[in-house]
């Protein structure tokens, strides 16, 4: 096995879960560690330092909010979330407690892939940001050292607010951001309430990029939790 | 009134007396079959009582003719004065004064020197003559008062026993049906009328929703008072004074944020008694209003907890769904999308550990759904079993087998009877409901400890036990384990299971006759005990 592959926790106690987890994982060459207990997953995670956890929201013998808070006061792992719960507001507040992504069960496999293969590309980058410093798909084409924005070869106009919640979502790129964070940072802590301000630039960004919200090519509403910027394949 | 008849009785009902003050008019707020001791005071009324003064008078002047060999003139005059007292007392003023008077005369024409003549000689017997009107006076004052205070007692007396015993009626029920009954069954017996309690449609207009007589329709006036009324909207339930002269009368009826209608009396016959009737009418109302808007409260709240139990119920099952369907449903999806997109990379040992996952979990999940249809089954079919003859060993074993497949990590331990004891039940049903049991435990069962089930016969029944060493059950909680959705509303953190599994349990074992109950193991953990009641075997012929 490839001795630099990224190391995927798994904690959930659901053994038939686990199992094609693990497989997938293996197929897709990371190297695993599971667990079935809240005890034992923060155990593995602080001994065998993985790069990423996948961490299941349910588990007998603590919430997994407990276990995600403890993780977060010793270890900045990227956490991916599995919940079969449908509250928002249970997502939500695992996200802003420092959860990078979720997955809600049922889920395809690729699904889960695709949110790790975000959540690690920071990893893959290395320290370098030259390359996220410029975002190029063809069509689209945002400079943040020069905070210019392209479409199609022609210069876009966006506000001030416009190009922070744009590239606040590219620095996230294909993660979920929530509108809490959104808000918190380009308006303001005060300001954490004004869901408006957020939905009219997302609005006149969708309006100016040409993206269609109900088959977006970049800007994706996730209900209930917030926006998220779609890599291009 | 006749002045021949005793006063106090009703034509048509001359068993049942009222005696009523206000004049010689009788009405029957409370029946009474007690003639007694009104008849007396009551023969005395009008005519009746100058009648009764003369057949005193007369009595008196023979008693005074026979002593008249024997007295002397001034002790005959004792005889005249009792005469004035007894009358004086038992009738009114104007009949002791003319029974005075004659007394008087008589004494002073028969008995006093000169006799034959109204001349007086003696002036003792002047004293005695104006004795007898003073003596009629006095007494027949009192008399009058204490008769009129009787009365008045009594009418009170009758009226609060009146009000007491609707007040009992209308307390036996909660219905506005019952209550509306009642109250106008009462109003059309006690003020002798024909009633009806109207109450108002969604369409606007009025039904009649209880009355006496049965054929009861409202009048065009009737209606346009009652349209009066309730246009006031939160008027008091006492009906203005006016309206004792307006008959029939219309009266609100409800409380005083919430108007369950109109009440109509009609009295049959109209009289000077009205005043009176009115008024006791009117409490009557007022206690069946009071009735009405406790049933009305009564009901709003049995709703509201109704209402209450449905959303918890809902909100249990939405969960369940959410949480025990799913959960099986995300492990089939995953591993069927690892096999479609990992399948050439993965070894033969994968691919079929996939599989069997997959297999397993729809076994599972038909499992809750057989539960959740089970449930609402039992909840809303009268279940009926198709018993058979089953050996309780076998029923036991096939539970425990059924568990060994789907949890082959738990080990289960069967202490089966020595010999064959023959049970007269469904025995898929209670294999069901063991294996409920016994996934429970196995559930709470730390690793490594097993989970023991053992069978008791005990006088005519048999218990079976299954007992863990897992945490065991908070005594608090020992019998809401049995609720339906119980351990989903615990949420995530309780052993998985759909909460449905011991609801439907108790649902199949009560359907046999039998039991389930918590109890706590020695040395931690807990034994579920079956009850099953056993019957005796027919003879086997050989």
């Amino acid at each position: 096995m490839n001795p630099n592959a990224a190391r995927v926790l798994v904690i959930d106690d659901e053994i038939p879960i686990r199992r094609f987890l693990v497989i997938a994982l293996r197929a897709e060459g990371y190297y695993v560690l599971q667990a079935g207990t809240a005890e034992e997953g923060l155990a593995l995670a602080a001994t065998q330092s993985p790069d990423l956890v996948i961490l299941d929201l349910g588990l007998p013998d603590r919430e997994g909010h407990e276990v995600l808070a403890e993780l977060r006061q010793w270890s900045a792992v990227p956490v991916l979330m599995l919940s079969v719960r449908n509250s928002e507001t249970e997502k939500v507040r695992a996200l802003d407690n420092g959860a990078n992504d979720y997955v809600t069960k049922p889920f395809g496999v690729q699904e889960v892939m695709a949110r790790l293969r975000a959540l690690l590309r920071d990893r893959t980058l290395g320290a370098s940001n030259e390359s996220s410093l410029r975002y190029d798909d063809g069509h689209l084409v945002i400079d943040q050292a020069r905070r210019e924005v392209s479409l199609d070869g022609a210069p876009l106009t966006l506000t001030r607010k416009e190009y922070s919640v744009l590239a606040m979502l590219l620095r996230h790129l294909d993660r979920v951001v929530t509108q809490d964070q959104l808000l918190r940072e380009i308006w303001g802590a005060s300001h954490v309430q004004d869901t408006h301000y957020l939905r009219i630039v997302v609005g006149r960004l969708r309006q100016k990029l040409g993206d269609d919200p109900a088959a977006p090519h970049w800007l994706k509403t996730e209900p209930g939790v917030g926006y998220r910027f779609l890599a291009k394949e | 009134m006749p002045s021949g008849l005793p006063a106090g009785g009703h034509p048509e009902r001359p068993r049942k007396r009222w005696i009523n003050v206000g004049g010689p008019y009788h009405w029957p707020p409370r029946m009474t079959d007690s003639p007694r001791p009104f008849t007396r005071l009551a023969a005395t009324d009008g005519w009746a009582g100058y009648v009764y003064a003369s057949a005193v008078i007369v009595f008196g002047f023979a008693l005074a003719f026979l002593a008249d060999r024997y007295l002397s003139v001034a002790n005959l005059g004792l005889i005249f004065l009792t005469v004035v007292l007894v009358v004086a007392v038992r009738t009114r003023m104007s009949v002791a004064v003319y029974t005075a008077l004659v007394c008087f005369l008589g004494y002073n024409f028969f008995f006093t020197q000169p006799r034959n003549t109204f001349a007086i000689s003696n002036a003792g017997d002047v004293l005695a003559v104006v004795l007898f009107l003073v003596v009629a006076l006095i007494s027949g004052r009192l008399a009058t008062r204490l008769a009129k205070q009787v009365a008045s007692l009594r009418a009170a007396q009758a009226r609060a026993q009146t009000l007491l015993a609707l007040g009992q009626r209308l307390a036996t029920s909660t219905q506005t049906q019952a209550i509306c009954d009642a109250g106008v069954a009462a109003l059309a017996e006690t003020i002798d009328a024909e009633v009806a309690v109207l109450a108002s449609t969604d369409a606007g207009d009025w039904e009649v929703r209880a009355a006496v007589p049965a054929g009861f329709v409202p009048r065009p006036t009737e209606i346009a008072a009652a349209n009066g009324l309730d246009q006031k909207d939160l008027s008091p339930v006492v009906a203005p004074r006016s309206t004792v002269s307006r008959i029939p009368w219309v009266m609100p009826l409800g409380g005083t944020s919430w108007r369950a209608g109109v009440i109509i009396i009609r009295p049959r016959v109209p009289s000077m008694a009205d005043a009176e009737r009115l008024s006791l009418a009117r409490e009557m109302v007022q206690d069946i209003s009071v009735a009405l808007e406790r049933g009305h409260l009564a009901e709003a709240l049995e709703e509201s907890r109704v209402q209450g139990e449905t959303d918890r119920l809902r909100n249990a099952l939405l969960s369940s769904v959410s949480h025990d369907l799913r959960s099986p449903l995300a492990s089939i999806i995953g591993a069927a999308s690892t096999l479609a997109n990992y399948e050439s990379q993965l070894p033969v040992t994968e691919r079929h550990e996939l599989l069997d996952s997959i297999l397993q979990e729809g076994q599972r999940l038909d499992r809750y759904i057989q539960n959740l249809l089970d449930m609402v089954r039992l909840g809303h079919d009268k279940l009926t079993l198709r018993r058979d003859w089953i050996d309780a060993n076998e029923v036991v074993l096939a539970a425990v087998s059924r568990l060994r497949r789907y949890h082959p990590t738990v080990e289960i331990k069967p202490r089966l009877l020595p010999e064959t004891l023959l049970l007269y039940v469904q025995p898929a049903l209670i294999e069901q409901a063991l294996f409920n049991i016994l996934e429970n435990a196995a559930h709470v069962s730390p690793p490594g400890r097993s989970v023991e089930i053992a069978l008791f016969p005990i006088d005519g029944t048999l218990r079976i036990e299954v007992s863990d060493e897992g945490p065991g059950i908070p005594i608090e909680e020992r019998n809401r384990i049995f609720d339906t959705f119980f351990s989903v509303s615990r949420g995530d953190r309780a052993p998985k299971g759909t909460g449905l599994g011991l609801s439907i349990c108790r649902g199949m074992i009560g359907a046999h006759g039998g039991g389930v109950e918590a109890l706590t193991r020695e040395g931690g953990g807990t034994i579920m005990r079956v009850t099953l009641p056993m019957q005796s075997p027919p003879e086997v012929g050989t």
